[in-house]
């Protein structure tokens, strides 16, 4: 059973009363244990999908299951952007890592030292760096143990010191057989943590070119400098700036 | 710490302290006829003896029972019509416009109003002064709970939030600090209105009555004395809800 299923998944939005459609058939699978990235220009419908995936939003066509259920039904951990306000301002770190958790304190304090962040259980989100919130945000979604992450742009306004903590946490994940859909605007990270990546066109946004990423199953942060990490990543270059023609369909 | 609050303190009265120099210097001249503006010094004796007697008690008791119970009923049912103005579409899309064009409305042209539904008296000025409080503080709670940050309620959704709990627990506390805005304004105004209801509506006691009584009277130094204690209970009430909202609204 695939863990993400989408198929022709079509959405449109009213401007001004005028009527655009947006994702126009939309199919994707996502395999268990699978990191599946979307790139894709500003606007194409990219975190419209993922909330669509979350259960959050509705398609207007077609057709979305997570692990066999509905998109509403499915146990999703969905992490939006944290320039978008991902962490609820009036908890502390740790109140926010166990809100919607039915746990016990220990374990919101076991999954924050487990992802480095045990010294700012107590700091509240204003007092907190872009890196770290996301963190917060993404130990949240752990500690739910959902079947599938769903991250907003989880690099989005990060400088390298806090996207490469954010990577480290990603890539355990991925080595602990997670799986997830992460959207994103970073060429190098998305190739780093996934191993296909949807590469979606222009408004109304198909899918344009599905690419396996092969770099070996062990990764870490320094995969970047490996030989082979600068071909696949300019092959996902060519894909997202078109410069490989108008239909790109290397499916893994 | 310690420092900085032995600095503050001093701080604060230097204004007052010059104002009353000032005062009573300008005073002294006779530049003004002395009738009408007394010296500090003479306001000062009547404020004390006001006090001391007790005879300034039983208005400031009035007007603070006659604010506290308006400010209650007003805050309740403020509270009451912006949830509902809130939660429902259409109570939202046909009474908002209503309520803004009663919240239009300056509480002293519903005097009249009131009188011939109310009969003169403390009835009247606290039910004029509760309506003043609804309409002021119903649109800020209704579109504090309207302009929930949409990525912390995509959160709640996603780890199953019922709409109930994302209510009290997500939208009431983001709509925190609009509400807390819109209640400064109500109270200030509710203030207001008890004053003015105080002096035209009949009351029996209040600090309103005082000061037209002192008015009458040509009691000018009374007449002083009540305004600066008005001045500090205007003054406290703000500070008083500043003080709150920096303890509830802690991430602000």
């Amino acid at each position: 059973m695939d863990a993400v299923s989408a198929e022709g998944v079509k959405k449109t939005y009213s401007f001004s009363g005028l009527r655009q459609p947006i994702l126009d058939g939309v199919s994707l699978t996502v395999k268990q244990g699978e990191f599946v990235g979307l790139l894709g220009p500003n606007g194409c419908g990219k975190s419209t999908f993922l909330r669509m995936l979350a259960g959050l939003e509705q398609p207007d066509g077609g057709v979305i299951t997570v692990f066999g259920r509905t998109a509403s039904e499915g146990r999703v951990g969905y992490v939006p952007q944290h320039t978008a306000g991902a962490l609820f301002p009036w908890l502390d770190g740790l109140q926010n890592i166990a809100f919607g958790n039915e746990c016990s304190e220990g374990d919101a304090i076991d999954i924050a030292e487990e992802f480095g962040i045990g010294k700012y259980a107590h700091a509240f989100p204003h007092q907190l760096s872009g890196g770290l919130k996301q963190l917060f945000a993404i130990a949240r979604s752990v500690l739910s143990a959902p079947d599938v992450f769903l991250l907003d742009e989880p690099f989005s306004a990060l400088d390298y010191q806090n996207r490469l903590l954010v990577e480290e946490r990603l890539l355990a994940l991925r080595e602990q057989g997670a799986t997830a859909v992460i959207v994103s605007h970073d060429i190098e990270s998305t190739v780093l943590l996934c191993d296909r990546i949807a590469v979606l066109g222009s408004k109304p946004t198909r899918v344009r070119a599905l690419l396996p990423i092969r770099l070996g199953e062990r990764r870490g942060v320094e995969t970047r400098f490996a030989p082979e990490f600068n071909s696949v990543s300019k092959q996902v270059f060519r894909a997202l700036t078109g410069l490989a023609g108008s239909e790109v369909n290397a499916v893994a | 710490m310690r420092e900085v609050k032995s600095m503050q303190l001093p701080r604060i009265l230097v204004f007052p302290a010059i104002a009353l120099v000032a005062w009573q210097a300008v005073a002294q001249t006779r530049v003004f006829d002395p009738f009408l503006f007394p010296t500090a010094f003479a306001v000062l004796e009547k404020l004390f003896e006001l006090v001391a007697s007790g005879a300034i008690l039983p208005d400031l008791a009035s007007t603070l029972a006659k604010l506290g119970l308006s400010l209650a009923i007003g805050s309740v049912l403020g509270v009451m019509l912006g949830l509902l103005l809130a939660r429902w579409e259409f109570a939202f899309e046909s009474l908002s416009p209503a309520a803004d064009f009663v919240r239009g409305i300056p509480g002293t042209a519903l005097f009249p109003l009131f009188m011939l539904f109310f009969g003169v008296g403390d009835v009247t000025t606290v039910a004029l002064a509760a309506w003043v409080c609804v309409f002021y503080l119903s649109l800020p709670v209704c579109r504090g709970l309207r302009a929930t940050n949409p990525a912390l309620i995509a959160v709640a959704k996603s780890l199953k939030k019922t709409d109930l709990e994302i209510l009290l627990q997500v939208r009431a506390l983001d709509a925190l600090p609009r509400v807390f805005t819109g209640f400064r304004i109500a109270a200030s105004l509710t203030l207001v209105v008890v004053m003015l209801a105080d002096m035209f509506l009949g009351a029996q006691a209040g600090l309103g009555k005082a000061l037209i009584d002192a008015a009458y009277t040509y009691d000018v130094a009374k007449l002083y004395a009540v305004i600066i204690v008005v001045g500090v209970i205007g003054y406290s009430l703000n500070r008083g809800i500043a003080v709150v909202e920096k303890k509830v609204v802690h991430w602000k």
